[in-house]
């Protein structure tokens, strides 16, 4: 018996958690140690300084497609971006092209608009300019110190994607054991990964958390045993250097996430 | 080896690695920039070492500085080859950092094609997956050219984890390479009954997303994804479906009238909300499409408008906002079931979300009416005045205006009203708005005769006060209202009171800094004041100070002489030559007036904007013939490429001969429109806002009140529309008053002595007659122009390419690419190794090529054909409107309320017996049991002559169209089959039942009962029971025991007949096996009621167990190879059917589908509902038939084809 996607059942109003104590305050500083050999391996580089582009900087126009804004795109998700309170991103993911630059100032728009939103209002939002144009929507959820946000056009529901949120969150949470902010600015590839089983190529893959979780847990013991003998050393290193992390504030308070029984009956 | 492994990570095991990253970058929070180059340095250090991890290592860190916004495209090759490592781990961090940065500008990317067929055929499922998810994200069309057939066959994988992904990347693989939808359709509809959700629900998004772009291609799936909608309860697919339903229904209203009901039925059942709003936006759209002839559909309307009252009244805001997003589109066409929640709207708009606000504006639209436009449009400017953001206040300014203009200013009672709320909305501070107040500002002016006295005056008002306005130009368009100001003020210049003060105001030194098309026309029209003047001045015999405004002039108008817009100096220089002309002339005291105003003698008329478009094309005028011979083809070619504003060909343009004249013409005018597209000097039909100009007949009829305002309103700087307000109310209940009293005397004088009070006044539209005359000037259109309204689709759109007619049958050009390999030998040998299904499937035995070609051919035809017939039969199972069939007694008695289910399985025959001839609508009218009987049994001799058409009975609900496309190879008529058979009948019921099973659910089949009246008898608490067996047993709902029966969802009033299905949980399926059941009911008549029962065997044949499945032929070929399935076979004797006849019977009845037919040999394809395959090989001899059948399960086969012996027989 497998448990009904998350969305099956919408449960108003909707888990939007309060700020918890856990990250409201800003994230610690690294501890020492890895500030001490971040400065020591800083030593004599920096050579080339010059040639590399820099953010802001003016970067070279892309010879890519530049979809103008306004123009339907081919995905039905834009992007997802996650940033948290100041607008720091922690993922982004675009489903069209755009240049770096382009990117920025949409992260950069969209932390705008949502930020400003009071807490006690709706989960939608029209009119971010950059991305898309009148077709499409800003969809997103706050919890604690992030917000999730998710850009469609018309053709996803939008309570549906509002759940897919959820799952999304909850599939973090799963796989991060009280997924806190701190796991998504390391572990950036992890979630890449997760999403990667959930939305692909701007369409919607999966939406059973059971599954998702199933393919990843499965993906994680197919990388530790490629690691093997070879990995252990560079495990334990990682070990040792976490291991200077203070007591990392877990839990990302999302709040109640025990999911109702809907009343459908779920597959077979 | 494993040494040098421990030894390499312990080098590297110091590097930084990701967290390092991260963690140094939050220590260098001031100097991040500088922090971050050198970890670029590192990075470049580290890609440039052998060791792959390294590499790997280095390519995560990119990706993720990728995300703080640094351009990592310099390392695209060296992801490439992270990307190639033959580590998973690896792997899949090259494939994450390819999918962040990658895109179709990236030159490197044609390297990675053949390492990503690698990784597409690789043994591992998540090697592959990586593979999928990165590509979809840059797919170009040379990798979906490529790998379309790789991944085509990853849509057949055994792990549904690749399936699904497969199924999903092909939507990006046809956007880039349109050719390659044709040959994966088939696949792709396949993939609707997937086994797996996931799959399933992967393909139902693919092909939503690809109807939702144009539909029109996807109506034929229209019966599978009803289907769907009915049996699936993944609520995901169902919201998809439902939406593509929504697209679907404008195109086909009959889709629409069989839709609503489900609909309605879930919307009444479904406790999801996401679920509930699809279904509301589609009965919504439906009802759109349908807009008549659906008798009931207010109670549609109603109950989606309840249900959307609810959402909006629900606390939560994203229900409120989705409620509100909803009911603007039923306000479209039903603006008065919207009306009745006026107070909810209006409520809504002082809510604090602005989300919120700006539905519920959307809304108010449709809520205004001549009564309270004045009151609702005060609202909104006290909220333009509260609202901060600028974008709000915008869209507020959008929406008033849009309210007071729709449908030609049809609300607005008194225009002075509204130009004084046009005036006051000049003063919002940078508005982006400032054109549209000023095309309303024109277009009333322009087109309401009465009303240009007093907006002369007010924009006289406004030109003199510009400083105000042009003050905060910088970055509104605020300015652009001055344009229309100097117009009016300068066209309708003898409405203007001072008109030299104003041309004073025009003539300003200020005036220069605005921007250069308002000077323009500033410049034009100071000329036409000036003539006015001069005109007055003469007349009044006043040559000085005529000669004082042209001095002024003269002295003026060099500042617009240095202009920096052309348009204005050159105006300007010119205006200054004419006027120092007149000057010289005045000198000699010539009267110059009259020649001066002759520049401007006559009116201007409004011309309808699309007016040019619509100039029909003379006649014998051909726009795409060649006015000089064409260059030759090969200059044209080399010509096309105009580098200076597209270097882009039209796609396909170069692959495509020269073949036929039509073509070769519309390709170059579809290079036309892209050139001219791209041409910035090229006038393109804008898409602009179509505004229904429709004649409002009522208002030009309203007798002319004239009103004498008491108060004087030109005080500049002050709001007074509201003193407009008052007294628009005012005058409304003057007239009130008048006309009470007129038909209270009326009254009076009629009947006196009875006396009634009218305390109770209501005031309708109606009522209210508009202060001014309004009449509204149409708009101009050139003589005999077109009718026709379509407008261009935007040529750039993307979804174009897919516009594709899927139904046709594939053709031999049409296979997608494969790989071939590159030896010398295969260009002598056929290339056999590569085949791909496509191919094998559209290839012919040798043997009587030609001849079994044109039957092809033919077959196509017919399948054709058969498609479209199809779906008007699937259509049309719900009555046509227009033809009113001949109903059987008691039909008519049928109460309203009794929805289209009800009488659908009678009408459903009746529809499909339409053409069977007159003579059996008419037996049908007398005893229509009889009837059914009949058709059962012996109906080949009487039919055979009428019928031009092929056609048959189906079973009414489900699994309709399988069966009847798998007829297609039909020569000669076939006669109507039912799969219906009698299961009991008695004096007052009659029951016949069909078992199907379905795909999804291995162990259930569903048995559809159809029950008759026979009786005069009203038939109710009709329950069903059945003894169940161990391998069988009836579904019953929960909580009651297997004694239970269970209850039929219906009544059944005398004559009528009516569906009911049952669901049975089978264990077993390879033998058939018979349940005894009974079915009791209260039989009631004017005598009373009795109970009654009726007792019945029910039948599971082994055949009820199989399910219509498409097979191709190669796959049927590799199933025979297997060796695992075990054979048996049978043989009929006396057997005098034609082939064709056998074939569809054996597809019908036992639910097969035809994999190859060669002459008189046929191979067939079944699936059970528990996953055996069963292949049938049939051969027709003189006089008999052999059947030869293969299947996973011997027992099943056996009594599959015992089953299949006695159909035979019967033929």
């Amino acid at each position: 018996m497998l448990r009904a996607p998350a969305w099956s059942c919408f449960r108003f109003p909707p888990r939007r958690p309060r700020p918890g104590p856990a990250l409201s305050k800003p994230c610690p500083a690294a501890p020492g140690g890895a500030r001490a050999r971040a400065c020591a391996g800083g030593g004599g580089w920096g050579r080339i300084a010059s040639e590399i582009p820099r953010r802001g900087s003016c970067a070279r126009p892309r010879p890519g497609p530049q979809l103008p804004p306004g123009r339907p795109g081919s995905a039905m998700i834009k992007a997802i971006l996650i940033f948290n309170n100041h607008g720091k991103p922690r993922l982004s993911k675009f489903y069209q092209p755009y240049s770096e630059d382009t990117q920025q100032q949409i992260i950069r728009e969209t932390f705008h608009l949502v930020s400003k939103r009071d807490e006690n209002v709706c989960n939608f939002l029209e009119g971010g300019l950059l991305i898309g144009g009148s077709d499409n929507k800003l969809i997103y959820r706050h919890y604690a110190t992030l917000y999730f946000v998710f850009c469609v056009d018309s053709s996803e529901s939008e309570l549906g994607i509002l759940d897919l949120i959820q799952v999304f969150v909850e599939t973090l949470d799963k796989c991060f054991e009280n997924v806190c902010e701190l796991d998504l600015i390391f572990h950036v590839d992890k979630v890449h990964n997760i999403l990667a089983e959930m939305v692909m190529g701007g369409m919607v893959l999966e939406t059973n958390m059971n599954e998702i979780v199933t393919q990843i847990d499965a993906q994680n013991k197919l990388e530790k045993s490629e690691a093997g003998l070879a990995g252990a050393p560079a495990r334990a290193v990682s070990a040792v250097k976490n291991m200077n992390l203070p007591e990392i504030p877990r839990n990302i308070n999302i709040g109640d996430i025990s999911i109702k029984v809907p009343n459908l009956p779920s597959f077979k | 080896m494993a040494l040098k492994m421990v030894k390499g990570s312990i080098d590297r095991m110091f590097d930084k690695n990701l967290q390092d990253l991260v963690r140094g970058i939050r220590n260098h929070k001031e100097d991040e920039a500088k922090y971050i180059s050198q970890c670029i340095d590192e990075i470049k250090q580290e890609l440039k070492q052998d060791n792959i991890a390294v590499k790997a290592n280095a390519v995560c860190k990119l990706t993720y500085l990728q995300m703080l916004g640094y351009d990592i495209s310099w390392a695209a090759f060296n992801i490439i080859e992270v990307m190639s490592a033959s580590k998973f781990t690896f792997k899949r961090i090259g494939y994450l950092a390819a999918s962040q940065c990658f895109h179709e500008g990236t030159d490197v990317i044609m390297l990675t094609t053949n390492q990503i067929r690698k990784d597409l055929s690789s043994p591992s499922q998540y090697d592959t997956g990586v593979a999928l998810t990165g590509l979809s994200c840059f797919v170009t069309p040379d990798l979906a050219r490529d790998l379309a057939n790789d991944i085509m066959t990853l849509m057949s994988h055994t792990k549904p984890y690749i399936r699904k992904k497969a199924v999903l990347i092909m939507y990006k693989v046809f956007l880039k390479y349109p050719e390659s939808l044709r040959p994966a359709f088939p696949r792709l509809k396949e993939k609707l009954e997937d086994p797996d959700p996931g799959v399933q629900s992967a393909a139902v998004n693919v092909i939503c997303e690809l109807a939702r772009r144009n539909p029109k291609n996807y109506l034929s799936l229209a019966p599978l994804f009803f289907k769907l909608m009915t049996s699936s309860t993944n609520n995901w697919v169902l919201i998809k479906i439902i939406k593509l339903f929504g697209a679907l229904t404008p195109l086909e209203p009959r889709l629409g009238k069989k839709l609503i009901e489900p609909l309605t039925n879930l919307i009444h059942s479904t406790s999801a909300m996401s679920l509930l709003y699809e279904c509301v936006n589609t009965v919504i759209a439906v009802l759109i499409s349908l807009s008549s002839g659906m008798p009931n559909h207010s109670a549609s309307i109603q109950l989606c408008v309840q249900k959307l009252r609810i959402l909006i009244e629900d606390s939560d805001q994203n229900l409120k906002y989705l409620g509100l997003l909803a009911m603007s589109k039923i306000l479209r066409t039903h603006p008065k079931s919207v009306q009745a929640h006026k107070d909810l709207v209006l409520q809504c708009l002082d809510d604090k979300d602005e989300s919120i606000r700006l539905r519920a504006l959307d809304l108010l639209y449709g809520m205004v009416s001549k009564k309270n436009l004045m009151e609702i449009v005060k609202k909104l400017m006290t909220h333009v005045d509260k609202a901060e953001g600028t974008t709000y206040r915008d869209e507020l300014l959008t929406k008033i205006i849009d309210i007071c203009s729709q449908s030609n200013y049809q609300h607005i009672t008194n225009f002075e009203w509204y130009i004084s709320i046009l005036v006051e909305l000049t003063r919002l501070e940078g508005t982006r708005h400032g054109h549209l107040i000023a095309a309303q500002m024109l277009d009333v002016a322009i087109r309401v005769k009465a009303i240009r006295r007093f907006a002369v005056s007010q924009m006289s008002t406004l030109l003199d006060s510009a400083h105000l306005v042009a003050s905060s130009t910088q970055r509104s368009s605020i300015c652009e209202v001055l344009y229309a100001a100097a117009w009016i003020c300068g066209e309708f210049s003898e409405h203007l009171q001072e008109p030299q003060q104003t041309l004073e105001a025009m003539l300003r030194p200020k005036v220069t800094t605005l921007p250069g098309h308002i000077q323009a026309v500033y410049v034009q029209n100071v000329v036409k004041l000036y003539a006015a003047i001069l005109q007055q001045k003469e007349q009044a015999a006043d040559a000085q100070a005529a000669q004082e405004v042209t001095q002024l002039l003269v002295e003026r108008l060099p500042q617009f002489v240095q202009s920096a817009d052309l348009e204005a100096q050159e105006r300007a220089s010119c205006i200054l030559q004419l006027v120092k002309h007149v000057q010289k002339l005045q000198a000699r005291d010539v009267p110059v007036a009259e020649e001066v105003s002759a520049l401007f003698a006559g009116e201007l008329n409004p011309v309808a904007p699309k007016a040019q478009k619509k100039v029909p094309v003379p006649e014998g005028l051909d726009l795409d013939a060649w006015i000089n011979e064409p260059l030759s083809d090969s200059e044209s070619e080399d010509e096309k490429p105009k580098a200076i504003f597209h270097d882009e060909e039209p796609r396909h343009a170069k692959q495509r001969p020269p073949e036929a004249d039509e073509q070769e013409l519309a390709r170059r005018r579809e290079a036309r429109k892209q050139e001219q597209a791209n041409n910035p000097f090229y006038i393109k039909s804008s898409p602009s806002p179509q505004k229904r100009y429709q004649d409002a007949p009522g208002v030009d009829h309203i007798p002319v009140v004239q009103i004498d305002l008491s108060v004087p309103l030109k005080v500049p700087g002050m709001p007074m529309s509201d003193q407009y307000v008052k007294l628009e109310e005012e005058r409304r209940h003057r007239q009130r008053l008048e006309k009470d009293k007129r038909k209270r005397k009326k009254r009076e004088r009629e009947r006196r002595g009875a006396r009634r009070h009218t305390s109770l006044h209501t005031e309708s539209d109606e009522d209210i007659t508009p202060a001014q005359r309004v009449d509204i000037v149409t708009e101009e259109m050139p003589e005999n122009a077109l009718p026709s309204d379509e407008d261009d689709k935007d040529p750039n759109d993307p979804y174009r390419a897919l516009d594709i007619d899927l139904d046709k049958p594939l053709a031999d050009s049409e296979k997608l690419p494969v790989q071939k390999h590159r030896d010398t030998e295969t260009s002598k040998s056929p290339e056999r190794q590569d085949v791909t299904v496509v191919e094998k499937k559209s290839k012919k035995p040798k043997r009587k090529e030609k001849k079994q070609k044109e039957k092809e051919r033919e077959k196509k035809k017919k399948k054709e054909a058969e498609k479209g017939v199809d779906l008007d039969f699937w259509l049309s199972t719900t009555p046509p409107a227009a033809t009113p069939a001949p109903l059987p007694p008691g039909f008519l008695q049928e109460e309203p309320g009794v929805n289209a289910a009800v009488t659908a399985p009678k009408e459903e025959r009746r529809g499909e017996e339409q053409d069977a001839g007159e003579d059996a609508e008419q037996d049908l009218e007398k005893k229509p049991s009889e009837q059914k009987k009949k058709k059962h049994k012996k109906d080949k001799g009487e039919r055979s002559k009428d019928k031009k058409r092929p056609k048959k009975r189906a079973p009414p609900r489900e699994g309709d169209a399988e069966p009847v496309q798998n007829g297609a190879l039909r020569e000669e008529p076939l006669p109507p089959m039912s799969s219906y058979s009698l299961l009991a009948e008695n004096s007052y019921i009659k029951m016949t039942y069909d078992v199907q099973g379905s795909l999804q659910k291995d162990s259930q089949v569903t048995v559809s009962m159809v029950l008759e009246n026979q009786s005069s008898s009203f038939l109710k608490n009709m329950e069903l029971n059945v003894l169940d067996s161990l391998n069988a047993r009836l579904a019953r709902p929960e909580g009651s025991s297997v004694h239970d029966g269970v209850p039929v969802p219906f009544q059944l009033p005398p004559g009528i007949s009516n569906e009911a299905q049952f669901v049975f949980t089978i264990q077993s399926i390879v033998t058939a096996q018979k349940l005894k059941g009974t079915l009791s009911f209260i039989a009631k008549n004017d005598e009373g009621s009795t109970h009654e029962k009726l007792d019945f065997k029910l039948h599971f044949t082994c055949t009820s167990y199989l399910v219509t499945t498409p097979c191709y032929s190669d796959a049927f070929a590799k199933l025979l190879e297997s060796g695992d399935l075990s054979m048996s076979s049978v043989k009929v004797d006396g057997i005098s059917m034609s082939f064709q006849n056998l074939l569809a019977k054996i597809c019908f009845h036992h639910h097969f589908s035809v994999v190859e037919r060669v002459d008189s040999c046929a191979s067939m394809y079944s699936r059970s509902i528990q996953g055996h395959h069963v292949c049938l090989l049939v051969k027709k001899g003189e006089k008999s038939v052999s059947v030869d059948g293969k299947c996973s399960d011997s027992t099943l086969l056996s009594n599959v084809l015992e089953e299949m012996k006695e159909t035979l027989a019967k033929c």
